[in-house]
């Protein structure tokens, strides 16, 4: 038992170090392709707006329910603006959360707590933190630019019987709280179906899935349904996306603090 | 008659609209309160309160329009003064592309220090509702906003002066002598009728977030006076007309959020500066787990000193912020005040948490204590004593319609 025990750990550390280390130059050039494809077959949407349902189960199966809504200001050659403006709980109704999110360095967050009648700007390095208390962290729902993450393609799987590319990538930010993702991308669309989330140990911490996929605009893919689960904690966030409008032409102005005060 | 059949068939078109952008919510709540003392002025150590707040939002089609409203009501089992009824906003909004303009009551905030507001001089406070003066009264206003490339002008007339709702003679954080709002001196002529007006210049460039502001008219914190006769002595609310020029700056560098807030005014011919300035930090996910914490460090200096009206003449605050990032949003907020000098402290808890999906429950303790009757530093008494009797624990049960 001893005998094979020790050459099975030298063995795996080996792996791991060669696996990391050694990814070769065509595995992170095609890994970085696929993720520029994925942001240049996703731009010029210029806004969106869409209803939230978050549902957060807790691990003795318990739900409670959170209604919001999501706006979001496309900007070239820079992270996207958002805006959430939550509706219940009845308590936080009306409160409003404004981020801008930039290529490089930390986001802008700003909180309205209608109560107080006051914005609040948000020291925003929280990336790792939940949203809502829900097992989505801030960085898993803010948008998705390129330059947050270093690229390793995997190879090719197949999912849900279709072609995926299977995409390893590793955040920059070291506030993030993720050691690595593990993406899996449909090959024809090139859209997220899959992600595991590896916590800053190199454990497996939450997976999430993309349900039910509609096209907008005759050429942007959204999700229905956003299902994470976190494997450590037992718990589970599903997240409904309703009646999505691309495109509307949404005013730059509301996505500001001053349209805050207003915006509920 | 066809003008009749196409304005019936223009309400139904717009009927459900109006219900999708008519927004309403409704606040019930209830409040005990113990104290650590009997009070020197009634028999109570308890008091039991409820309150009621109702508030509605109209928005119109295209969005230009927003009416908003909201009232406030409070019955008290002890304090006559504290059983009352505010409209704390009922206002219309008006947005022409880069300008508005707000017409109704209101609230308004400057600011961004934690431990006192000193730049915000816009409502009264309502300080009946808890003694940490967070609460505002509704104040009629006219705002008019434009936004420009270098930043916000906000111009306010605010017309009508709101006095300051003090605890009543039978109810706690009383002063020593009972306050004759009655008697109030106002040193306008126009009194309660003055319109006073402020501006605001407000801008953002990246991380930095900084505001000018100048209000002149009748000072929302009164000076109150002592009146002795026939063995009586009253306090007399004076209000004095005030030209108070503020800058506020906020800088974010990663945690880090360094605020600072500053005045220079004038003040029946005195001129004065005060600032409150310190900064936040947030500790995310303490010991691996979802909770954050934020230190919180401020100092407040008031050039008129320990003689003046202000009790954060050198006051140091600490503060430790929780956020609990869980579905029931659980947050609590510790903080200790601290003067340096005359050795006058408050230590403050504020929790909540919520129940279910509607009701929301809220822990609160104050504990006063160091000021001096005669005290060695100033001969007099210090400006907090009559609060050493008045620390407190409260609950606040508050269901959401």
């Amino acid at each position: 038992m001893i005998f094979t025990k020790q050459p099975i750990l030298v063995l795996s550390v080996l792996c791991i170090f060669s696996g990391s280390v050694v990814a070769s130059d065509d595995q992170s050039h095609k890994g970085l392709e696929i993720a520029t494809e994925m942001e240049i077959r996703d731009s010029g949407w210029k806004d969106q707006e869409v209803n939230i349902e978050m549902t957060m189960f807790n691990s003795q199966g318990n739900k409670s329910i959170r209604y919001m809504r999501n706006k979001a200001l496309e900007v070239r050659n820079n992270g996207d603006k958002t805006l959430v403006i939550f509706d219940k709980p009845a308590d936080v109704g009306g409160t409003a959360f404004l981020s801008f999110t930039y290529k490089q360095g930390s986001d802008d967050q700003w909180l309205f707590l209608p109560a107080l009648n006051r914005v609040k700007r948000i020291a925003s390095d929280n990336k790792s933190g939940p949203f809502m208390g829900s097992d989505f962290a801030y960085e898993d729902i803010t948008s998705q630019e390129v330059e947050k993450y270093t690229y390793k393609y995997l190879g090719d799987e197949t999912l849900i019987g279709r072609k995926m590319f299977k995409l390893e990538r590793d955040p920059v930010s070291d506030t993030s709280g993720y050691s690595k993702q593990i993406v899996w991308v449909d090959a024809e669309h090139y859209i997220s179906q899959k992600i595991d989330y590896y916590d800053r140990k190199g454990s497996l911490l939450k997976t999430q899935e993309f349900i039910n996929y509609n096209l907008y605009l005759d050429k942007y893919w959204r999700a229905d349904k956003l299902v994470m689960v976190n494997h450590q904690k037992k718990t589970r966030t599903e997240i409904e996306l309703k009646g999505y409008s691309l495109g509307t032409g949404i005013p730059p102005s509301h996505f500001s603090t001053r349209a805050l005060k207003r915006l509920r | 008659m066809f003008k009749k059949i196409t304005a019936i068939a223009l309400l139904l078109n717009s009927l459900p609209s109006l219900a999708e952008n008519f927004n309403w919510k409704l606040e019930v709540g209830t409040e005990l309160r113990h104290f650590e003392k009997k009070s020197a002025f009634n028999t109570t150590d308890t008091t039991i309160s409820a309150h009621f707040e109702p508030e509605f939002r109209y928005e119109s089609q295209q969005g230009t329009d927003i009416y908003t409203g909201r009232l406030f009501s409070r019955v008290d089992s002890e304090d006559s003064q504290r059983s009352h009824i505010d409209i704390r906003e009922l206002s219309w909004l008006h947005i022409i592309d880069n300008s508005d303009i707000r017409i109704g009551i209101s609230r308004v905030f400057w600011g961004v220090t934690e431990s006192q507001h000193l730049v915000d001089v816009i409502n009264q406070t309502d300080l009946v509702e808890n003694p940490d003066g967070e609460d505002k009264l509704g104040q009629p206003l006219i705002q008019w906003t434009h936004i420009y490339d270098w930043g916000s002008i906000d111009l306010y007339a605010l017309l009508g002066f709101r006095e300051r709702r003090f605890p009543g003679t039978e109810g706690r954080f009383r002063t020593e002598y009972p306050i004759i709002n009655d008697a109030a001196y106002f040193e306008t002529s126009n009194k309660k009728d003055n319109i006073d007006l402020a501006i605001r210049y407000s801008h953002t460039i990246s991380n930095w977030d900084f505001a000018f502001s100048h209000f002149s008219g009748t000072n929302r914190t009164p000076t109150l006076k002592k009146y002795t006769s026939d063995n009586t002595t009253e306090f007399v609310p004076h209000y004095f007309l005030l030209e108070q020029t503020g800058f506020v700056s906020q800088y974010v560098n990663k945690n880090w959020l360094w605020k600072l807030e500053l005045i220079s005014a004038v003040q029946e011919n005195n001129r004065y500066t005060a600032s409150t300035f310190g900064f936040e930090y947030t500790h995310v996910g303490l010991f691996d787990s979802q909770i954050d914490v934020g230190w919180l460090i401020e100092y407040s200096f008031d050039d008129r000193g320990t003689a003046g009206p202000s009790s954060f003449e050198h006051d140091w605050f600490s503060g430790w912020r929780f956020v609990g990032n869980d579905p029931q949003s659980t947050e609590a907020l510790i903080g200790l005040t601290w003067d340096q000098i005359t050795g006058e402290n408050t230590l403050s808890l504020e929790a909540s948490t919520r129940i279910g999906n509607n009701l929301k429950i809220t822990f609160e303790a104050r504990s006063y204590g160091g000021a001096n009757k005669a005290a060695k530093h100033s001969g007099t008494s210090d400006k907090l004593l009559y609060l050493n009797s008045e620390s407190y624990a409260q609950f606040l049960l508050a269901y959401y319609f």
